[in-house]
């Protein structure tokens, strides 16, 4: 039902929405560091975690938050792909 | 991705002379202004001709050879029971942590190894000299809570090399107040992108590191009046002193900067420590912006632990108490990191007050930002004035609970804050 890219254009579009209003998502590659630039502080990154669990039925733990899975939009990509498959 | 990591690392002749002469440039500087003492001359030193030879390793070789030098600097730039010492202590903690035991024991062990260090710190039974306890709680004593963390998730033995790059760090040697670098941060950083755009970033935040450390060296010496009733005989000169003693922590963010900075020549791409704090506009903007590594430490090993575990139960309610949670453990590893200076009771009133005012407030601002979402922000005139009279605000009250927090007890900071009116 997701592929990779609708994965990434969801979290896109979400960041885009809560903590970057009136950004263009062309300012906001696949690559780009998020939670090692400042981007998503602890709050967002919260909100964006509870995004990612309703929207794709995933249970994210403490430990899973880390820069490690949400750093960049490909790693969320990621490990949300490799959470589905491990459902 | 190791593939990636290697071609970030390729060589250019003319890349390198470049960093080469900045760094050349900014040891003169160090040299001519006497900068931070004869230790970091000499660390600045070994960094930056380690990196002339890192640079030219085959990448596999790169970060072997970082830690060897690290390694040896230890008993060269220390006295040399201190650093024999260290590499012992560093040695018995990968030990620990290498065991091929289940991850609970070797936290219970890790656990038992500081209680033991914490022990004969106060009461001195290993003999090892005065100089090996600051340096080994600045190396280990918060470092080893984020590595410990982290290696729940690392699957077979924990590499040594990575353990002796995150704990032996050139600069902590001479710089005992350290960022607290996040080995999964400091792992996944490595070599991420093209190495001549890191180390001329590196390059950048050391030049903005000296020129913080020189412009607190004019603050201290120039324009900080003395902390004593006698000169604090208005209310212009009480200003003065709370905000001059804020400012001071320009020494701190300056070091930072330069630790982070000579971090960056050997590749690890690792996030700035200090954003414009001075220029925060609210107390949750402040604590997001200054000392960013302690701010993220906590939200990895507090906040998201306790959120996670109580979000079930309302969002809110889980932030507010896991804010709680992240104030009362800072004012505890605050104390912590004291002891590793000086073995004698860590906590005061001022300390208590400074954390205490200081969570309650952010929790007040994580309340009030709950209810209001972001929103563009508005280029109008109304709009940047009220954003400056924000960061003036917040500036004047930083102040003010910053030299509470300095101050040795709640009576000399009363005395202070009010002799001009009594005096």
């Amino acid at each position: 039902m997701f592929d990779s890219d609708a994965i990434k254009d969801a979290i896109r579009s979400h960041i885009l929405t809560e903590v970057l209003p009136g950004e263009s998502a062309s300012n906001l590659p696949d690559d780009m560091p998020l939670r090692t630039s400042g981007v998503l502080d602890s709050m967002a990154t919260l909100k964006l975690v509870s995004f990612v669990e309703d929207t794709f039925g995933i249970t994210v733990e403490a430990h899973e938050a880390g820069v490690e899975n949400f750093d960049r939009i490909d790693d969320m990509a990621s490990f949300i792909q490799g959470k589905r498959e491990d459902r | 991705m190791s593939d990636a990591r290697s071609a970030a690392a390729s060589r250019r002749v003319g890349g390198f002379l470049l960093l080469a002469a900045q760094l050349a440039l900014l040891l003169g500087v160090f040299h001519v202004f006497e900068l931070e003492g004869r230790t970091f001359r000499f660390v600045a030193a070994a960094a930056f001709g380690a990196f002339a030879l890192h640079y030219w390793l085959p990448f596999r070789w790169k970060e072997p050879f970082l830690v060897l030098v690290s390694m040896a600097a230890a008993p060269l730039l220390l006295q040399p029971a201190t650093g024999y010492a260290l590499l012992l202590a560093g040695t018995g903690l990968f030990l620990i942590c290498a065991l091929p035991a289940p991850y609970r024991v070797r936290v219970a062990l890790a656990s038992a190894y500081f209680t033991v260090a914490i022990a004969a710190r106060g009461l001195g039974f290993l003999g090892v000299p005065e100089q090996f306890w600051p340096v080994f709680g600045g190396i280990f004593g918060l470092r080893a809570l984020g590595y410990l963390y982290d290696l729940q998730r690392v699957k077979g033995r924990p590499d040594p090399v990575a353990f002796g790059a995150y704990f032996f760090q050139l600069p902590n040697y001479c710089f005992l107040f350290y960022p607290v670098v996040d080995y999964e941060t400091m792992r996944k950083t490595w070599y991420r992108r093209d190495i001549h755009a890191i180390a001329q970033e590196g390059v950048q935040w050391i030049t903005r590191g000296v020129v913080q450390l020189l412009l607190y060296r004019l603050l201290y010496h120039e324009l900080l009046p003395p902390s004593t009733p006698d000169a604090i005989a208005s209310p212009a000169k009480l200003v003065q002193v709370i905000v001059v003693t804020y400012l001071l922590y320009l020494r701190l963010s300056g070091q930072f900067h330069i630790i982070v900075g000579m971090l960056h020549l050997f590749g690890y791409d690792l996030p700035e420590t200090h954003r414009r704090y001075l220029l925060a506009s609210s107390l949750t903007d402040f604590w997001r912006r200054i000392n960013i590594y302690w701010k993220d430490f906590m939200v990895k090993l507090v906040y998201f632990p306790v959120v996670f575990r109580l979000r079930r139960s309302g969002d809110l309610r889980a932030q507010i108490v896991a804010t709680v949670a992240v104030f009362s453990v800072t004012w505890l590893l605050h104390g912590y990191v004291k002891y590793w200076w000086s073995p004698s009771w860590p906590f005061n009133v001022p300390d208590a007050l400074f954390w205490g005012v200081l969570g309650l407030l952010v929790i007040v601002n994580v309340v009030l930002e709950s209810r209001s979402p972001r929103a563009r922000s508005s280029p109008g005139l109304g709009a940047r004035l009220l954003h400056g009279a924000k960061v003036a605000a917040t500036f004047a009250f930083i102040s003010f609970l910053w030299y509470l927090w300095q101050r040795p007890t709640l009576g000399d900071w009363l005395e202070l804050i009010t002799w001009w009116q009594i005096g």
